[in-house]
């Protein structure tokens, strides 16, 4: 399968987003955001539909949607936590209810269906480099602010009493999350990005022990993931974002055996 | 006001209200260097709301909160205090962390996050003795009980040698003799060493029994109720 140019590119943008996911999700995960990735895998649809009726990138068009909705949600939990969910929730909707109602623009459906479990034949170079650099910020943001984030999900208190500027860090974690979902959206799909911002994550903690080496193993789960996923799109001919989010589902319950034959999950 | 910069922590003539009402009104209170002051207050009497102010979450309506001379919100040098907040004993349980690296994370806070301390591990294996926990470094803090937890906590804010203590329920949901040992921790090197603490607890029993300075927080206002 490697000797075709658009197969390369798919595998290339895969596995580097499949480095950046985990890193992002980590932190939703573990700041109890987990449906925030959701919220923003519906907003990116509305994004690319959005972009598809004004005739501009739709990677670009989700790239808008899913930052405002980021945003958004991330100063409501700030000034509202007891309503966090709730804003989560509303956003989702509006998120749906948009992309329901621009897909019905005259010949949006067919665009609009290949980003909704991804396609393998859709990366463009100018996707691939887009992925590439947003992957690469999205990397480097985490590695610049481990300290920061790790704190902030131990307790946001305790993050403030070490003087971590947790609005600051926070608004930095939601657009890197509302980038990565919108760029993944072309390769993955959108409706199953959320999946791969949380089951990687999961999957390590089964058998990782340890803040550094669950997101180590998180980013493994999620490169083999991908890798298997695609190959499994182009052989069986199905959509990459379906088989993905199998594979890795399939990785999770073997992690969860490992975990528990071997008394090592991080719970 | 005008606050020393080797004064702790200066609470003077902080009022608070939420949308419900006026929850701290006019309240004051000095920590002198490595004095031990304990606020006690029954549940709802603006304890958790104090300590948002000491951190900087929440912003007085009237009066100053001063850490070292400095506004919580505008701080830098955090690295001068060690905080035990309520909320990370629960969320450890979550947290895919082992109990060494929750200690280590004491030590970047402030202008230190960039430049860890020399001689680190030996800070934490210092902190982890100092709390009885050594043998836990390994574990996962998330499959640890609620009072081990309150421990790998307590030796993350002991870990950097802080100038400040702010513990904030460090007994909530310890057993008597769980609780009876933290109280003995805090205990260990009162009486003019070691660092100043304020010691946030609804326990005012154990708070009486401690011998350190008691202030007690009650329908807004802060009352002394005796010295060390």
């Amino acid at each position: 399968m490697l000797e075709y140019a658009f197969m390369q590119r798919a595998l290339l943008a895969g596995i580097i987003l499949a480095v950046a996911l985990p890193l992002v999700g980590s932190s939703l995960v573990l700041r109890r955001t987990s449906m925030m990735g959701d919220a923003l895998s519906h907003c990116s649809l509305a994004g690319v539909a959005g972009g598809l009726v004004a005739g501009v990138n739709p990677v670009l068009g989700a790239l808008v949607a899913c930052v405002i909705a980021s945003l958004g949600m991330e100063a409501v939990r700030r000034h509202l936590p007891h309503h966090a969910d709730v804003a989560i929730a509303v956003v989702s909707a509006a998120g749906a209810g948009l992309a329901g109602v621009l897909s019905s623009a005259k010949g949006n459906a067919g665009g609009l269906d290949s980003f909704l479990f991804g396609s393998i034949v859709a990366v463009s170079e100018e996707d691939l480099a887009l992925v590439a650099a947003i992957s690469v910020a999205v990397v480097v943001l985490a590695l610049v602010f481990r300290h920061e984030i790790f704190l902030m999900c131990m307790d946001e208190d305790l993050a403030r009493a070490s003087g971590v500027r947790v609005t600051l860090v926070g608004a930095a974690l939601a657009v890197a999350a509302g980038v990565i979902v919108s760029v993944a959206s072309r390769i993955i799909g959108s409706l199953v990005v959320s999946s791969m911002l949380v089951l990687p994550l999961v999957g390590a903690m089964q058998v990782a022990r340890g803040y550094r080496r669950t997101l180590v193993v998180s980013a493994l789960v999620a490169v083999v993931s991908v890798v298997a996923g695609l190959a499994c799109s182009y052989y069986a001919a199905v959509k990459p974002g379906g088989a993905i989010v199998l594979v890795c589902l399939g990785v999770l319950a073997v992690l969860a055996l490992v975990g528990v034959a071997s008394g090592r999950s991080s719970r | 006001m005008t606050t020393s910069t080797n004064t702790p922590l200066a609470i003077e003539g902080v009022s608070f209200a939420y949308e419900q009402g006026l929850v701290l009104d006019g309240c004051s209170l000095v920590v002198a260097p490595h004095e031990r002051v304990m606020l006690t207050g029954e549940n709802g009497a603006g304890k958790s709301t104090l300590v948002g102010l000491v951190t900087g979450r929440l912003r007085p309506s009237a009066g100053s909160v001063r850490i070292f001379g400095a506004d919580p919100r505008h701080m830098r040098s955090w690295e001068r205090v060690g905080f035990l907040s309520q909320g990370a004993t629960a969320s450890l349980g979550g947290m895919p962390a082992t109990v060494g690296e929750v200690v280590r994370s004491g030590l970047y806070a402030g202008s230190r996050r960039l430049a860890p301390m020399r001689g680190w591990r030996e800070r934490v294996d210092a902190a982890l003795e100092r709390c009885d926990i050594a043998d836990l470094r390994g574990r996962a803090a998330g499959s640890l009980s609620g009072g081990q937890r309150q421990r790998v906590l307590l030796a993350r804010a002991l870990v950097a040698d802080p100038d400040l203590l702010v513990l904030d329920e460090p007994t909530a949901a310890l057993d008597p003799r769980a609780a009876d040992e933290m109280f003995a921790l805090l205990a260990v090197d009162r009486a003019g060493e070691g660092p100043a603490a304020l010691v946030i607890t609804h326990d005012a029993e154990r708070a009486h029994q401690s011998g350190c300075r008691i202030v007690r927080l009650e329908g807004g206002h802060m009352e002394e109720v005796s010295r060390a």
